[in-house]
């Protein structure tokens, strides 16, 4: 057996399946497929169907012009309602969904190696009700109605996200050290004494009460470019310090006396990772609200697929991620067209019972605190 | 002449304030194949985790080939020391493959990937420890003996001067023990260090030839078989009766406990439901003998 050759990565398999490097070859054809092409029949797809070459077409035409090279716009002449509805509308609000989604479910798995805990999600610190609470404060004090308008719900978002993690994480550390379990129930405190401040101002909401509930259901309703100039640099930054940790990630998932074992730094590694996925989780939740289960269970669908190894997981995650978010947002804006369904009910109904049929499958019981023998 | 791997001088560490180890002193010399024993909560895990420098110690030196350990980095401590855990369960399905390639990691700078020499070398510790066959297995489908080899064979992978072991035979049945442990001794015999915790003497005795006692925090003894493997050395250290047979030439053949205290046990033991009283004496004396379950 020790003859086998070097760098032969890949797997044997045994009779007739398909193997490991085969699978993961064919899941990221299919990704490299099936993103582009829903982005593209997404923005086709509402209440004003626009054929996917006409998509193409407008945006390759704004992309040329963009780029100083198309025909220039003649102002004053009335544009194509098309052209509004994809470039203003549509195509924003499919990327920011893209993004968010990608964004979540880098996250989530994130957490889940760094917590070692397969049900942590990117709401595991505190970040959902803190984002929600920044959020309702930010409505009830009127600020969405003022001059920045459209800007301070995302930024009151964001800062109450990054703020309930870094007090949960604070709050760890006061108590002994940020190990893996004191940071999850300093998290779990600190969401549930937040959700709890939360109800309060919900409570004496008055008149605001729809729009603060219906932010807490979230979506990419009010999806602007704006927006996704906004957080696309949080979640550059983010990607860029979670992208960039794979060993440490996989060493992490064995444990911290192991990880040090193997030369990694396990808590400097744990808190430049959850700093890194908190960005990412406070800028999707600045957008979009709190958007439930694809942060957690899109990182479970692609380690069936790829495995386990970060290095292949993440891009698989990110892509997935953003491929589910588009679907769902696109189903959330049409089935009840006009009116729209707020994305996060999708992605709970559908998201659930998938999460039941993952407990169910063999050799997950592990996962969820069997003992080895 | 000495040229200790890994030394300790006068080391005082524990969590959260309290001392675990007051005042510990130790070397591993370059070459030995040592155990170390003691009572529970006696500080051989704590030891260990000081010389891998995963503990930093309220006061005292951890010096590894001779470097100051609080100098080094974590990447630097790993390519001398391999650290084996107690066995914990993975969390995440990794193949086998992939989780003794974790090994390199210390060996691969900033962002580099396992290369053809990592996997050649991934290799070479799968075959040492038996594991090749397992390769494409995930750690989740492995029996307890199966994933202490795929820990070891990471460990082995990172090439270190030295390995340290917490309990490597933990939960191992008696075939896997044998296996683990000539293992251990065959890779001595290649030139690596090891300094093994173990728990259970009976089986220390059987391997290793360099003893290290730790009990309350303090090493009472080191040495051969003969220096440490005393009654009165043991029976301190662990605080009850502890007997030490010897066969011809000297050579220990067990350890065993005497049972201590002589405290009635007929209320909580030895009677069957209608509260008959059993044949076998529920109350043990001083002096007595009840060997050790392995």
């Amino acid at each position: 057996m020790a003859s086998l050759p070097a760098g032969k990565a890949g797997f044997t398999g045994t009779t007739g399946q398909t193997t490991p490097v085969a699978r993961r070859r064919w899941f990221a054809l299919a990704l490299a497929i099936l993103l582009p092409l829903a982005l593209v029949l997404a923005v086709g797809f509402g209440s004003t169907r626009i054929p996917a070459g006409e998509v193409l077409s407008i945006i390759g035409s704004a992309a040329r012009r963009a780029v100083g090279l198309g025909p220039p716009v003649v102002p004053g002449l009335p544009s194509d309602p098309a052209v509004t509805i994809v470039l203003l509308i549509r195509l924003p609000r499919t990327l920011l969904a893209a993004v968010c989604g990608a964004a979540l479910s880098v996250a989530g798995a994130a957490f889940q190696a760094v917590f070692r805990n397969p049900l942590a999600d990117p709401y595991i610190l505190g970040a959902s009700s803190g984002g929600a609470l920044g959020a309702a404060i930010a409505i009830l004090l009127g600020l969405p109605a003022t001059a920045i308008a459209r800007l301070s719900l995302p930024a009151a978002a964001f800062i109450g996200a990054l703020l309930a993690v870094m007090v949960a994480y604070a709050l760890a550390r006061r108590a002994g050290g940020a190990s893996t379990l004191g940071l999850l129930l300093a998290g779990v405190v600190v969401g549930a004494w937040t959700a709890s401040l939360l109800s309060l101002l919900i409570y004496f909401s008055g008149r605001f009460l729809a729009q603060i509930v219906f932010w807490l259901m979230g979506g990419f309703g009010g999806a602007t470019w704006r927006n996704l100039a906004i957080v696309l640099p949080y979640m550059l930054v983010g990607s860029l310090v979670v992208f960039t940790r794979t060993k440490e990630l996989n060493a992490l998932t064995m444990g911290d006396d192991a990880a040090m074992g193997m030369g990694v730094d396990a808590e400097r590694s744990r808190r430049l990772l959850v700093a890194g996925s908190t960005l990412l989780t406070a800028a999707a939740v600045a957008v979009s609200g709190p958007i439930g289960f694809v942060g957690l269970i899109v990182p479970h669908l692609v380690r069936l697929v790829v495995g386990a190894d970060h290095w292949r997981l993440l891009p698989g995650v990110a892509a997935t991620g953003a491929l589910l978010m588009v679907l769902a947002d696109t189903v959330a804006r049409t089935v009840l067209a006009p009116s729209e369904l707020p994305v996060g009910i999708i992605t709970a109904l559908l998201g659930g019972p998938f999460f039941l049929w993952l407990l169910t499958r063999r050799g997950y019981g592990a996962w969820f605190g069997g003992a080895r023998q | 002449m000495s040229d200790p791997v890994i030394e300790l001088r006068d080391i005082h560490a524990g969590y959260h304030g309290d001392s675990v180890l007051r005042g510990v002193s130790f070397a591993v010399e370059r070459g030995s194949f040592g155990a170390l024993i003691g009572p529970n909560g006696g500080g051989k895990t704590t030891l260990l985790r000081v010389a891998c420098r995963i503990l930093r110690p309220y006061a005292g030196e951890v010096l590894l080939s001779g470097l100051l350990a609080s100098s080094l980095r974590q990447v630097a401590v790993a390519k001398l020391i391999g650290f084996v855990p107690q066995a914990t369960s993975a969390s995440f399905e990794f193949s086998v493959e992939e989780a003794v390639l974790m090994g390199r990691y210390p060996h691969l700078e900033g962002f580099r990937r396992p290369g053809r020499a990592d996997l050649a070398l991934a290799e070479q510790a799968m075959e040492a420890t038996g594991t090749l066959p397992l390769r494409d297995r995930l750690l989740g489908e492995l029996s307890g003996g199966e994933f202490q080899r795929v820990i070891l064979a990471r460990s082995l992978a990172q090439q270190p001067a030295a390995l340290v072991l917490d309990e490597p035979t933990a939960h191992l049945d008696l075939a896997y023990q044998a296996e683990v442990l000539d293992l251990l001794r065959r890779l001595n015999g290649h030139g690596l260090t090891i300094l093994a915790v173990l728990h259970d003497l009976n089986l220390a005795v059987q391997y290793f030839d360099h003893y290290t006692l730790l009990s309350g925090g303090q090493i009472l003894a080191q040495g051969g078989s003969d220096d440490v493997l005393r009654d009165d050395i043991l029976s301190r250290a662990y605080g009850a009766a502890i007997a030490v047979e010897r066969g011809p030439g000297g050579r220990v053949v067990r350890v065993y406990a005497r049972a201590g205290n002589g405290a009635s046990l007929s209320g909580i033991a030895g009677r069957d439901a209608l509260g008959g009283q059993r044949k076998a004496p529920a109350t043990l004396r001083a002096g007595e003998v009840l060997p050790v379950k392995q």
